[in-house]
């Protein structure tokens, strides 16, 4: 099919994330969606300006996002954003659910990805967080469906993250 | 999302309200952009998509680069390739979008759990199989014994939908004709309905 995937990134407030889309956006088309215009203008002006053949787009809406999208990632707002997540639900069965933890920021990993996955209970929740202060230096994955592990851990190692899955 | 899939799966088999329900978590919904592919000649085909909203065709190319159209699919119509989807097979074509659509896309793992959980789900499938054999058949036979003007009319008789959505060059190529033959043959045909 296809290999080129075409992902979702909502939530482009926060370094991980738009770390992320600034790096997919070089190979693979992004779509970005946030609830703040500005930021979300912001990190699209910066994707160009950094990466001139960069394939991203701005979203006004985050269903359409993730309808389109083969790969969902959400950032840690967006994860915990209840609004956000039932406007997608219904068009993310069977695909693969990103969530970028922020240890900073985090209240407990295990609850948010159980939670997740139990509010996606058809998608594939893989669940990505840092091992040390920098987003960069080495993050492990975790999630229930390998085949989506693997997924997500092929893509950071291509774009330069240290992974490893747990 | 689903009412054009369960529109053409009540015309063949009846499934249970549940039975609905749970036939929605094996379907993964995709939006595709027009001229967006979902199948790339040279990878395997992972999908079958059910095309809920929009215009699919599916076409190889040859060595100097001319396009043959095997297969349109509109609104309740199913689109793969079937060969490279059931064996794993790197695909011969490739199936691209010609309005923006709204797919629901089964994959071989997802078909085989839903017609194990569903057996009228099974009986669709298989319902849908035969059809597209006899349709394949009716294709060859036109292919090997009508006229060009036979051809264009009777795609024009049984999918009026797809001769009025796709462009006419789209059109010659999966009846097999060149654009000009099928400007003239439409030509001909005009001529004689203004009488």
């Amino acid at each position: 099919m296809s290999n080129r995937r075409t992902f979702a990134v909502l939530g482009v407030s926060e370094t991980n994330s738009i770390f992320l889309a600034k790096q997919i956006a070089k190979t693979n088309p992004v779509l970005l969606f946030d609830h703040d215009a500005v930021v979300l203008n912001t990190v699209y002006s910066q994707i160009f300006s950094e990466y001139p053949n960069a394939n991203a787009e701005m979203m006004i809406c985050p269903t359409n996002a993730s309808w389109e999208a083969d790969v969902i990632i959400l950032s840690n707002a967006a994860a915990t954003d209840g609004n956000l997540i039932e406007k997608i639900r219904n068009v993310a069965t069977g695909k693969i659910i990103l969530f970028l933890e922020n240890k900073k920021n985090t209240i407990n990993f295990e609850s948010t990805r159980d939670k997740l996955q139990h509010l996606f209970p058809f998608s594939k929740v893989v669940q990505s967080f840092e091992s040390a202060d920098d987003f960069n230096d080495s993050l492990f994955l975790k999630g229930n469906d390998k085949e989506a592990v693997m997924t997500i851990l092929t893509l950071f190692t291509s774009i330069g993250l240290q992974a490893s899955t747990i | 999302m689903f009412q054009q899939l369960f529109k053409s799966i009540q015309e063949k088999v009846t499934l249970t309200p549940e039975e609905m329900e749970l036939c929605k978590t094996f379907f993964i919904p995709k939006k595709l952009r027009k001229k967006q592919t979902l199948l790339q000649e040279g990878d395997i085909c992972i999908y079958n998509a059910f095309v809920e909203k929009g215009i699919l065709r599916s076409f190889s190319m040859d060595e100097k680069g001319n396009e043959h159209i095997v297969q349109f699919a509109i609104e309740g119509w199913w689109i793969t390739d079937l060969s490279s989807f059931l064996t794993n097979s790197n695909s011969i074509y490739t199936i691209e979008a010609l309005e923006d659509s709204q797919l629901l896309l089964l994959t071989t793992e997802a078909r085989e759990a839903l017609m194990d959980k569903i057996p009228m789900f099974e009986r669709y499938q298989r319902l849908l199989l035969q059809n597209a054999y006899i349709a394949n058949q009716v294709r060859i036979n036109s292919a090997l014994t009508e006229t060009a003007e036979e051809k264009y009319t009777n795609l024009g008789l049984a999918y009026p939908g797809i001769v009025q959505r796709v462009p006419q060059h789209m059109i010659a190529s999966y009846l097999g004709l060149k654009p000009e033959t099928l400007s003239r043959v439409r030509k001909q045909i005009n001529t004689r309905s203004s009488f």
